[in-house]
């Protein structure tokens, strides 16, 4: 079972082990992303760095979605981590389904927009958010469970007015 | 109310002073910690002139802000500022030292204090982003020199906030205990009673955030090694403690955890 | 082609060490440490690249985004320092350091943020806080000394093992079982916390209550106040809410003339 599906762009960190993963009492955190499933120097780096007892399972995104598709995960309370919404998207193709998504950070480069602080987009980015939501996912910006979630659709709103 | 003269004016200067200082220690420079509440809290009353309300004040906050952590880009509430300007409204407006109703006002002032400490953090933060670009001189490259002159003055940036909160949240505090110091000795009482009462709080708080239950086994060892050995053998406390943390340990050993 | 033969010395990493307490001076939600990082490897940079442009050029590239627990990020300073004088001596060209460094960031961070922030400072808070309520006044002493000692001595370590691994996380497992560490402070934290409940009737006399109760049921009421308090921040009550809400229930008591 997925307890949190969210999009971070530094995946495994401070923010889920110790913010997310006592708050859901999660078993389990799941990365789908390709990179990182294709560099075993990073998938051995975040296998270990987490709490002890906690599982890790690192995967390309179809792959990830295959397992939970299986319910070969069933007995997990999941936390589920992409790196960029597009691959959220690609996971909803896939056959998942989520009512809701975390937006939990992706950092600011120039040629980015920021949209808040903790979180600004590319051209790419911004279109699988705004189909995302067109799908009827839910999706709130939040760092961390104590954190006051914030409607994506109302940071759209303050950020391009109501042309969307 | 009590008129601000001279001598109460230097001395919120003085805290505020002190608040800055300590600021420093909690993002910008070292993080040795000294930010703590319970560093924080009784040096700032040792400085003021009365280390009781810093010790009480000091004690209380840790507990309760102690793993509000800050997480990748979450800032948490500022428990440094809340703890030294709770502890200066104290040290600088009780009629005596270590008057308890006065440091139990103090205390609850800090709830109205986190949310702008919270704001100030988030302005200042934000503000900070410019600095990388300063930092790049007229050619487009960064120097040493430049580097060096701009993030070192970042600091300047976080000293500058703790002490302007300070400079505002003391005043402020201290006009509003004068009021307090009018009220009914009901109020003092209750006062007096929630200073006994907010450390387990701060007991609940970090339990909280250290287990995923409400009734942890190691929780209880420790409750019941500790109940026992003060109540029925008169253990001094400090046994008890080291008792306790004795017990968790075996404890881990036994379930090898 | 080694244009280059300069060789890190210990000084240079003492350097870098100290510079390491600074990292964060210009934190910002954009660029993090990332100005900090570059300034603590401006000793080293100064050593390998005599040459102006190669200087300005690395300083530039370590400016760019970074962040990760300030403390374990002395680590990732050694580890590039190490892919630096790799790279200034022909030696290894082909390492790429803002690739390590992305690589290392965010796990590490989340190594760090547990360890640090999550295990080791409740466990010194708590047992500081502990000792204060006996109405010791050395208690702060207490928590900095449990922490720093810690915390310095491997900020300091940390820098070397970086540069001698050149970032190696597997190899500074090994050598640093953090994750078992965290876990057996968190249960010291614990119990130590369950002690403070259990020693309520002899606290300080800062924290004592007049409640004509005896000394057991009001160590079983301390337990089940905090027991509720738990409940309650479980189910999403802030510290600030509950602080407001023990406030104004000890208002109703004072009222009703019960302390």
């Amino acid at each position: 079972m997925v307890s949190l599906a969210r999009i971070d762009d530094r995946l495994i960190h401070g923010q889920v082990v110790e913010g997310w993963v006592n708050f859901l009492k999660a078993t389990c955190i799941l990365v789908a992303d390709d990179t990182v499933a294709a560099n075993p120097l990073q998938r051995a780096i975040m296998e270990i760095s987490v709490p002890e007892g906690l599982k890790v399972v690192i995967g390309k995104v179809e792959d990830i979605c295959g397992k939970l598709l299986s319910s070969s995960l069933d007995g997990e309370r999941a936390i589920l981590l992409f790196s960029n919404p597009a691959d959220v998207l690609r996971s909803l193709q896939a056959g998942l389904s989520f009512s809701s998504v975390n937006l939990g950070g992706l950092h600011f480069v120039p040629g980015k927009m920021k949209l808040m602080d903790v979180c600004a987009v590319n051209d790419a980015d911004l279109e699988a958010l705004k189909a995302i939501l067109r799908r009827g996912v839910k999706v709130d910006v939040q760092t961390i469970p104590t954190e006051k979630p914030q409607p994506l659709e109302k940071v759209f709103k303050a950020c391009f007015g109501n042309e969307k | 109310m009590t008129p601000f003269d001279t001598h109460t004016i230097t001395q919120v200067f003085v805290a505020a002073l002190i608040g800055g200082i300590i600021g420093l220690d909690r993002t910008a420079l070292g993080q040795f910690m000294i930010s703590q509440p319970v560093v924080a809290g009784p040096l700032t009353g040792w400085l003021l002139g009365d280390v009781t309300a810093g010790l009480v004040i000091g004690g209380t906050l840790e507990l309760i802000w102690v793993l509000d952590m800050p997480i990748g880009t979450f800032v948490p509430a500022d428990s440094t500022v809340t703890a030294v300007a709770a502890t200066a409204i104290a040290s600088l407006g009780s009629t005596t030292p270590g008057q308890l109703p006065v440091i139990g006002f103090c205390l609850l002032l800090t709830v109205a204090m986190v949310p702008v400490t919270m704001f100030a953090d988030h302005l200042m933060r934000q503000r900070n982003a410019r600095i990388p670009e300063l930092a790049m001189t007229s050619s487009g490259q960064p120097t040493e020199a430049s580097v060096t002159f701009w993030h070192l003055g970042g600091m300047v940036v976080f000293f500058l906030k703790a002490f302007l909160l300070c400079l505002v949240l003391v005043p402020a505090g201290l006009a509003l205990v004068s009021g307090f110091l009018a009220l009914p000795d009901a109020v003092h009482r209750a006062m007096s009673l929630f200073v006994a009462l907010l450390p387990l709080l701060g007991a609940a708080s970090v339990a909280r955030k250290l287990s995923m239950k409400t009734l942890d086994r190691t929780l209880l060892v420790g409750f019941v090694i500790g109940a026992v050995s003060v109540q029925l053998f008169q253990a001094p406390e400090l046994v008890a403690i080291m008792l306790a943390a004795g017990g968790g340990w075996m404890g881990m050993r036994f379930h090898g955890a | 082609m080694a244009h280059n033969a300069a060789v890190i010395r210990t000084m240079d990493l003492l350097g870098v060490f100290w510079r390491s307490f600074f990292i964060q001076a210009s934190w910002s939600y954009d660029r993090m440490q990332s100005l900090g990082f570059a300034f603590a490897l401006i000793p080293v940079l100064r050593r390998l690249y005599p040459d102006r442009e190669l200087f300005t050029e690395r300083l530039a590239v370590h400016m760019e985004y970074f962040n990760t627990q300030p403390y374990i990020a002395s680590f990732v300073l050694g580890a590039a320092v190490k892919a630096e004088e790799d790279r200034a001596s022909g030696r290894n060209a082909a390492t790429d350091v803002v690739e390590l460094k992305k690589t290392l960031m965010a796990p590490l961070g989340a190594l760090g943020d547990s360890f640090f922030w999550g295990s080791l400072k409740p466990f010194a808070a708590s047992a500081a806080v502990a000792v204060l309520l006996t109405g010791a006044w050395w208690a702060p002493l207490l928590f900095l000394v449990l922490y720093n000692i810690v915390h310095v001595g491997l900020r300091l370590s940390l820098v070397f093992v970086g540069y001698a691994t050149a970032g190696d996380v597997v190899a500074l497992m090994s050598r640093y079982r953090f994750t078992k560490l965290a876990r057996r402070y968190k249960v010291l934290s614990l119990a130590i916390i369950g002690c403070i409940v259990g020693t309520v009737t002899a606290w300080g006399p800062e924290f004592r209550t007049d409640l004509s109760v005896s000394a057991p049921l009001l160590a079983a009421a301390g337990l089940a106040l905090t027991l509720i308090l738990i409940t309650l921040l479980r189910a999403g009550a802030s510290p600030v809410k509950l602080m407001i809400g023990l406030a104004a229930a000890c208002l109703i008591l004072a009222w009703g003339g019960f302390a």
